[in-house]
């Protein structure tokens, strides 16, 4: 199967938040909307994102209307404030539902957010559409994360011309994308390589196009795609930053700690999963590691470490970064821990195909391998405790 | 017919591997199609990239670095323990003198009390007054270490969590919150020490600006040094910043002091002094710039360009920040326990909340914060004899400033520290061996400045009145 899948035009907004414009509802509020569209809109469609993989389209829009994609954008907010920790809370609220949904949203708060510290002429262009949702976008940094950890090599390059860049190479697993969407990605500069530009790239651009091969055992729902840049020009005003390492650099920490979002939602619906079988079999389970309670404790001592560093994405020391690395392990291997659990505790009724403890499962094994992945952050700090000692 | 030997392929992103012998039959390409054969638009079957992302398998696995990843890696990052401590613990934050007095006091007392010592740092157990000292007397960071925090910590019976900075306090359940996982107590210790003022700088290399509080800052100073750094400047003409002048001087460094104040330890010496302490150091080759303060710091061609307030341009390859020690007080303050200055304490070291205690420089006791060693083990000993219900409260005294600058030792008592720069001293001795001034009728307690040979007997003289 290849080429853009089913494009839909562009649906009426949510229907239950009331219009919000881009005045910023406090922590609590933006948590309980998000709750109710979860409710309402996502759960009578999570067994088909799951299985059919049909791409929530209509829920994204709802949550960009709801203002769910702009807490922690200071340019997208009338008060100008940065709220990281009611961001995270938000996706974990739908991730707890459904982690494919939960990622989208984590795509999309993370392109707007290197809008957010990068270039004014891109932000000025890009920066509202997305954080309102009406354009939806992604992330192709997994490549970049990698290549600065000197695991692989960067797979774009583009060459200076008049106006902007062309560029060439591919890009594997990019989700979140379709027609009409955007994602920020960082290709080398040809002829010298050391030097790299980050650019927001357009799905419409002449010679971009996205293929969809393989399928995967969750996370269908997401439009994952390879990417195809044959001479693609990006214009000036579509560059983020010029310098691609320094922004890197700044933009890191936030993209690893929305990713939480993705992680405690994951794992709070293992728990809830493992103590639903609690009335009927509490008394036989009391037998099993990793019960509920103990599962919660860890839980909650990850959110609370994150959504304290939270409240300072922007702080660039080195030390901060290995905190957040270090919280990121960890929360990759508490999911699969605590889907392990949930699989225990329902025993055979979580083994059926309609069971959200089998989902989880398959779930959550996206938590500890998308970048960075387990073994990539092991290796990263290992790398920072070698140069500590 | 071709009968060169079938290739192998590798997919770069994806890792799908296209054997020309098997070729792609879902993909129309029968067995035995070579990569040259293939279509420019084939598709990776795995991930959807094109024919020129395939590259040639290598014909052996790529080698993993020898003797595998880091050991500290492996064994610290593997299926780590996330949950500390517990409702009978005893858990003190903060590895400096203050956290492990505090660890060794206790356990004298109580054999049998578990323990955990959690720190930001790396827990090694070392004199940080040395800190200032060590360059003249050829000392290595490494030779300032005393013991690792886990030898120390297996010596007193105490667990030792490292790397681990408290984020954030929950006084409801007794938890606190690291990065590191979660740290249950029953009785909390915070020995968090104080940190260097952060000194408002501008230019595009005003992040330059080092502040050496611990070992790891000191160790960034030294390896500059040590690339060939010849030049420092010191903001803050204090105790730390003349000792660290006279250091650097000393094993051959060019140093500029800068300071706001007309002389140096403008607050605690008297006029004359202090004078006499520029002069001697100016003789060594310090550079004294008085009266003003570092306005901007930026990149120059080789090295940092510094401007001060008066414009005045100078050209230097580190900037060392010494500008006076503020208490550390986040987490506690973020968890409402009563912060002034420092974490308020009173004579038990309890603070506002009782199962908390604050001891050494992070500390605020009746007002005063001590940045000195002397209080803090009578501190330890209140906070050891409290939790085991016996009454051994820490009395205040007043400070005893040892000031170790090899060029003009000093020690000074003043009991009140506003009195430290008037104008009425009596000068007991001035002569070959030092200053000796002594300020007396400002009560009962002793006011004193001795130099040079006369710097010794401070401590006999202290003692006299303090026991
Ligand atoms: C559903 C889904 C959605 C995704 N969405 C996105 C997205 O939106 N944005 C994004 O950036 N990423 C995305 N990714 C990618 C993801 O973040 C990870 O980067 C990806 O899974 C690969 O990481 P890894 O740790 O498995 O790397 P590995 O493949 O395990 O190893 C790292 C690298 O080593 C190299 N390598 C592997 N085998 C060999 C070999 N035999 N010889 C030489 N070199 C080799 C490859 O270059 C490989 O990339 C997505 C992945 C999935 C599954
Ligand atoms: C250069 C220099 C020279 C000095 N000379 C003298 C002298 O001659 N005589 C004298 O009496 N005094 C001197 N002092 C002062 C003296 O060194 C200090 O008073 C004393 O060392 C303070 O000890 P402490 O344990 O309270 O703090 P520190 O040694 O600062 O220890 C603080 C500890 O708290 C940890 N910590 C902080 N925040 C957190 C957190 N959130 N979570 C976990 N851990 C945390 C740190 O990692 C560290 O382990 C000097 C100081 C300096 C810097």
């Amino acid at each position: 199967m290849s080429a853009v899948a089913q494009m839909s035009p562009t649906p009426p907004a949510g229907t239950l938040a009331p219009p919000m414009s881009a005045s910023p509802l406090d922590a609590e509020t933006l948590v309980s909307q998000t709750g109710a569209i979860v409710d309402q809109e996502l759960k009578p469609l999570t067994a088909r994102v799951d299985r059919e993989g049909l791409y929530p389209e209509a829920v994204l829009r709802s949550l960009g209307y709801a203002g769910v994609y702009r807490a922690h954008l200071a340019n997208a907010r009338t008060d100008g404030e940065v709220d990281f920790p009611a961001a995270i809370r938000a996706m974990a609220t739908v991730s707890q539902e459904c982690l494919s949904t939960g990622f989208a949203v984590w795509c999309q708060d993370t392109c707007a957010w290197y809008l957010e510290i990068g270039n004014p002429k891109a932000r000025e262009l890009w920066l509202e559409s997305l954080a309102s949702g009406t354009v939806l976008g992604g992330t192709g940094m997994s490549n970049t994360m990698k290549a600065f950890a000197g695991i692989e090599d960067l797979r774009l390059s583009g060459e200076r011309v008049e106006g902007g860049y062309v560029v060439n190479g591919s890009l594997p697993w990019v989700s979140n994308l379709g027609e009409g969407h955007v994602f920020g990605s960082l290709f080398t500069l040809s002829g010298d390589t050391r030097q790299t530009v980050m650019a927001l790239v357009d799905c419409r651009s002449p010679g971009f196009s996205l293929r969809q091969s393989a399928h995967f055992v969750a996370l269908e729902g997401t439009r994952t795609y390879a990417c195809i840049f044959d001479n693609v020009f990006i214009p000036d005003e579509h560059i983020i930053d010029d310098n691609g390492a320094g922004f890197l650099e700044r933009a890191r920490a936030g993209l690893v700690m929305l990713q939480f979002g993705m992680g405690a939602g994951n794992i709070q619906g293992c728990i809830n999963v493992c103590r639903s079988a609690e009335p009927m079999l509490g008394h036989i389970n009391q037998f099993l590691d990793d019960r509920p309670d103990e599962l919660q404790e860890e839980l909650d001592d990850i959110v609370d470490a994150v959504l304290t560093l939270a409240e300072t994405p922007c702080e660039a020391s080195p030390d901060f970064f290995r905190e957040v690395l270090e919280l990121r392990l960890a929360a990759g291997e508490l999911a699969l821990r605590a889907s392990q659990s949930a699989m225990l505790h329902t025993g055979a009724k979580g083994y059926l195909s309609s069971a959200p403890a089998q989902r989880k499962l398959r779930e959550s094994y996206f938590v500890a391998i998308v970048t960075p992945a387990t073994k990539h952050l092991r290796k990263e700090l290992a790398r920072m405790h070698e140069m500590d000692v | 017919m071709n009968d060169t030997p079938y290739r192998k392929w590798i997919c770069d992103a994806c890792g799908y591997i296209y054997d020309e012998a098997k070729g792609d039959p879902d993909g129309g390409l029968p067995p035995g199609t070579r990569y040259d054969d293939m279509p420019d638009d084939w598709e990776c079957p795995l991930c959807g990239l094109r024919k020129s992302d395939l590259r040639p398998l290598p014909e052996t696995p790529i080698a993993e670095p020898a003797g595998g990843p880091p050991s500290v890696g492996k064994d610290r990052r593997k299926g780590q323990q996330r949950r500390f401590g517990g409702p009978a613990h005893l858990v003190i934050v903060g590895a400096g003198i203050a956290g492990w007095s505090v660890a060794e006091a206790v356990r004298r007392r109580d054999p049998l009390r578990p323990i955990l010592l959690v720190s930001a740092c790396d827990g090694a157990v070392y004199a940080k007054p040395s800190l200032s000292t060590s360059l003249a007397k050829a000392l290595t960071p490494a030779d300032l270490v005393d013991a690792s925090a886990e030898t120390r910590g297996l010596e007193l019976g105490v667990e030792t969590l490292t790397r681990a900075r408290v984020l954030k306090i929950d006084r409801v359940k007794r938890r606190l919150i690291t990065a590191c996982g979660g740290i249950g107590y029953g009785n909390l210790v915070l020995a968090l020490g104080a940190r260097q003022r952060l000194l408002p700088v501008a230019g595009d290399a005003a992040d330059e600006v080092l502040r050496v509080n611990d070992l790891r800052t000191y160790r960034e100073l030294r390896s500059r040094l040590d690339a060939g750094a010849r030049h420092v400047t010191l903001l803050g003409a204090g105790l730390i910043g003349c000792e660290f002048a006279d250091d650097l001087t000393a094993a051959g460094h060019r140093v500029t002091v800068v300071d706001p104040a007309d002389r140096p330890l403008s607050a605690l010496l008297p006029v004359g002094v202090a004078n006499a302490l520029r002069d001697r150091l100016a003789d060594k080759g310090v550079d004294w710039r008085l009266g003003v303060t570092l306005a901007a710091l930026g990149h120059a061609e080789d090295g940092l360009a510094a401007q001060l307030s008066d414009d005045e341009r100078l050209r230097t390859d580190i900037v060392l920040s010494a500008a006076g020690l503020l208490p550390v007080t986040e987490p506690a303050a973020r968890a409402g326990i009563a912060i002034n200055r420092g974490i308020v304490a009173d004579r038990d070291l309890c603070t506002s909340d009782p199962v908390v205690y604050a001891i050494g420089d992070c500390a605020e006791i009746e007002g005063t914060c001590f940045s000195y060693i002397e209080p803090i083990r009578r501190q330890a000993e209140a906070i050891a004899a409290h939790l085991v219900g016996e009454e051994e409260p820490f009395i205040p005294l007043p400070p005893l400033v040892r000031i170790k600058t090899p060029s003009m030792p000093m020690t000074v008592c003043v009991s009140d520290p506003r009195l430290g720069a008037q104008q009425n001293w009596e000068a007991i001795s001035r002569d070959v061996k030092g200053i000796r001034l002594e300020q007396r009728g400002v009560g009962t307690k002793p006011n004193f400045v001795l130099t040079d040979d006369y710097a010794r007997f401070g401590s006999e003289m202290y003692r006299e009145h303090f026991g």
